[in-house]
């Protein structure tokens, strides 16, 4: 079993493939940190580049970008409170806070290590299992789907609000928005108001900027009169302690195995584990209060679900040959621009490539820690730079990467029009978090709930009859009867409902 | 860098009034409707790369995904009938007036400058179920309404409404399943959730080498070469169904003649260059020029086909209700 890996060390070795896997994953840092420069827009201007390339050189430096990105992604979150990776928006709620308090270097670096240890388990799980994992996930049809979405509303949608009717209300405003545009399945046009621009919807990774990064932007500038305490730590500081390691260990461990099952589900899957694995972090804590004000583990657990989740979404690829995700048909047309076609025979009819990719895998990750633990220092002095610089800079690039996107002017108006939304909505004190994950969930429901409605001729009882979707619909609704159960309890003891 | 800047200023005057005479004399823009990577994108940066080459200009391509390919090509129409703006076309362009799901008729408002490939769509089943061949898909259905269950990539494309079709011209009930692309239609069928599936042969490749997915008629006028080569015609069969998956240039209506006809004699070499066909074929598929006009004709035929499909899927639901 090791020997076809030890072989892959051996092609992965070489310079030329080193120096691809720098490369990569250097670029994919660097698309990481820049706010809306994405993964998508870096590997499609990066894909005609490799015709010239060996197949394997190419491939190691497209598949390094995506595992850079992760890791970079964390950072402008951390810094600025923007995420630079749609991945990294949750690590923003306590990184940033860290960094307010001084310990931007702290979060940077669990950040970086949690990536590490994540990606190291996704590697793992990868080249040993990646055809069991990959058959082990066809089970999941779309009433399993229709069930994980409802676990997940259920789950995430107390998470992170004290409130839960302002939670229900921002998750219904999400999936409204999410109807916009062509129904994903009959093709009919929906609320778009004879504007054919709204056709294709409202991106969602658009929003997610405008709500979370430009909404920052413009809270920053109401807030430019206040003074900025010019953060300055010694560098000791700047990474964890042995202690801070220690209480790390179980969220990243938790984080990464979170990430890379959800990271199985089709679709930008990898994002909502992120919201995963701090909604798991925040209930199995000891000091559920300190989540929002600079908690590590909520940023040790997502990062690492974010890194693991891309490893996951490479199995179906590589072991069935089918893109769950858009960033890996971005890496399937690298395979195919080179006549190589990714599924369950590539293993057995090109092994050098295959190995070969794995093996750079490992090199990477290593690469990036390597990479990254100097720079925790480099960024974290990014803090310094005055906000009156940095903020019109950070607004250029994600102006420009959302265009990069789906290379268009709408879009911006969609930013911006998030932007100011998100900025509004925060002042009043509602969930932006519920109203991202309306607008992704409300489609995934909608659609999953009609195909699997279509498989059994219009019966409900598909849902409880499966064995997988039955048992998750019914700890769903076990969560949800205790839930009113509680929030019944508060009522009758007259304590102030939030509302 | 001053002559340059005279120059680029002088160029975008010119084009401005006189179009023909020196055709091309900057860059044209090359919308695909889809996002990079996907196969369409893949064979309009083949064609891109060969642009300098045969036309003397290069060729940019611009991707403009979402709406099923209505942002691209709605924007194709609106652009100028200069040359200097050009797409790429597929089936889906003419069916979506029909569907209403855009207000331009693309297969009027376009000019067809010319085919690049074509293949014909595949009917494939889960290879855990017990048919071997169609025939046998086919009585099973008959016996069992509703039994067998079809992923198609979303119901405006030709893996609905071509099986849908088959199904009603074949007097059995088979349902489909719509899925938000081909490709998680096929992971569903891999995992046993949907019997069956109509898709391009390159979509299916992988899992056709492997085993998992079994091949059981092709929808071309004669077989296949390669993987496919075993793989029976519908019509040999006796079913009479031709379904083609291709794709080509198009332009803005009220391209002057004599530009099409310089992109066309163009396209024409890039086409039938080694280089090109090597790419194309490497992503499954096969290159295969044709000259505008047939190439609009084949439009016109596949709309027309797309349109009695409409009409005998609306009589079949009428009947069953």
């Amino acid at each position: 079993m090791f020997e076809p890996l030890i072989g892959g060390f051996a092609t992965a070795f070489s310079l030329t493939n080193l120096m691809a896997a720098g490369a990569g994953v250097l670029l994919g840092t660097l698309a990481g940190v820049l706010p809306g420069l994405g993964i998508a827009g870096t590997v499609a201007v990066l894909l005609p580049l490799t015709y010239s390339l060996d197949p394997l050189t190419a491939l190691i430096l497209i598949s390094g970008v995506f595992f850079g990105s992760q890791y970079g992604g964390s950072t402008t979150s951390i810094l600025v409170n923007i995420p630079g990776e749609a991945t990294s928006v949750v690590t923003a709620i306590d990184g940033h806070a860290m960094a307010q308090k001084g310990k931007a270097g702290k979060a940077l670096g669990i950040a970086a290590i949690g990536s590490f240890v994540a990606g190291t388990m996704g590697i793992v799980a990868l080249s040993f299992s990646a055809p069991t994992i990959a058959r082990a996930a066809l089970a999941f049809g779309p009433p399993e789907y229709f069930a994980v979405a409802v676990l997940g509303l259920v789950i995430l949608a107390s998470t992170f609000s004290k409130s839960p009717m302002r939670s229900l209300l921002m998750i219904i405003v999400g999936m409204m928005i999410g109807t916009i545009g062509l129904d994903p399945v009959l093709g009919a046009s929906r609320f778009t108001m004879e504007f054919r621009v709204l056709d294709k919807g409202i991106d969602f990774v658009v929003m997610l900027m405008g709500v979370f990064g430009l909404a920052e932007i413009f809270a920053e500038i109401g807030r430019a009169n206040e003074r900025r305490e010019s953060s300055s730590f010694a560098f000791r500081d700047l990474y964890p302690n042995r202690k801070e390691l220690a209480q790390s260990a179980g969220p990243i461990v938790r984080g990464g195995v979170i990430g890379f099952l959800m990271g199985l589900i089709p679709g930008p899957s990898a994002i909502i584990a992120t919201f995963a694995s701090y909604a798991v972090e925040k209930r199995v804590s000891r000091t559920p209060d300190e989540f929002g004000k600079g908690a590590l583990a909520g940023v040790a657990g997502p990062e690492s679900a974010n890194n693991s989740a891309m490893y996951a979404q490479m199995v179906p690829l590589i072991s069935l040959g089918i893109p769950f995700s858009a960033s890996m048909a971005l890496l399937l047309s690298g395979f195919v621009i080179h006549g190589l076609t990714p599924g369950p025979l590539l293993m057995v009819t090109n092994p050098d490539i295959f190995w070969g990719l794995i093996a750079s895998l490992y090199i990477g990750n290593v690469m990036l820690l390597i990479i990254n633990l100097p720079l925790v220092g480099v960024f974290a002095s990014v803090l310094r730079v005055r906000f009156s610089i940095l903020l019109p800079l950070v607004t250029i690039v994600m102006f420009a990467g959302a265009y990069s996107i789906n290379n268009s002017l709408f879009d911006l108006a969609v930013l911006l029009v998030f932007g100011i939304v998100g900025f509004f909505f925060r002042q009043a004190g509602l969930d932006l978090t519920a109203l991202v994950l309306g607008a992704f969930l409300g489609p995934m429901i909608e659609s999953s709930l009609t195909q699997a409605l279509s498989m059994s001729n219009g019966s409900f009882a598909i849902f409880f009859t499966r064995p997988i979707s039955g048992t998750i619909l019914l700890v769903a609704i076990g969560l949800l009867v205790i839930a009113l159960g509680l929030a019944a309890r508060r009522w009758r003891t007259n304590e102030k409902p939030g509302i | 860098m001053k002559h340059l800047m005279t120059f680029t200023a002088m160029a975008a005057l010119m084009t401005a009034s006189a179009v023909a005479q020196d055709y091309p004399s900057r860059t044209i823009t090359l919308i695909v409707p889809f996002a990079a990577g996907g196969s369409s994108d893949l064979i309009a940066r083949a064609v891109a790369e060969k642009a300098e080459q045969y036309l003397g200009q290069s060729m940019v391509v611009v991707n403009r995904p979402g709406g099923s390919t209505n942002v691209g090509l709605s924007e194709l129409v609106e652009a100028d009938p200069d040359g200097y703006t050009l797409g790429t076309v597929s089936p889906a362009m003419t069916q979506q007036f029909a569907t209403g799901a855009s207000s331009y008729n693309y297969v009027q408002e376009l000019t067809a400058v010319g085919q690049i490939s074509n293949v014909p769509y595949v009917l494939a089943v889960d290879a855990n179920t017990p048919f071997n061949t169609l025939d046998e898909m086919v009585a099973f259905a008959r016996d069992n309404p509703h039994a067998l269950k079809y992923g198609t990539a979303g119901a405006v494309s030709a893996t609905y409404s071509s099986f849908a079709r088959f199904g009603v011209e074949n007097d059995i009930l088979i349902d489909p399943v719509h899925f938000d692309g081909g490709a998680r239609a096929m992971a569903a069928m891999l995992g046993g959730h949907v019997q069956a599936s109509w898709q391009a042969p390159s979509d299916f490749r992988a899992n056709v080498e492997a085993g998992s997915i079994r091949p059981l008629a092709v929808a071309g006028e004669s077989r296949m070469e390669g993987l496919y080569a075993d793989v029976p015609t519908f019509n040999e069969l006796g079913y009479e169904v031709i379904d083609q998956l291709w794709t080509g240039l198009a332009a803005p209506a009220g391209l002057p003649p004599d530009v099409v006809s310089r992109l066309e004699g163009a396209l024409e070499q890039i086409v039938n260059d080694p280089e090109t066909q090597q790419k194309i074929s490497e992503l499954g598929l096969r290159a295969e020029f044709l000259g505008g006009d047939e190439f609009a004709q084949k439009w016109m035929a596949q709309e027309a086909r797309f349109l009695e499909t409409l009409e005998l899927l609306e009589a079949a639901e009428q009947a069953s209700n």
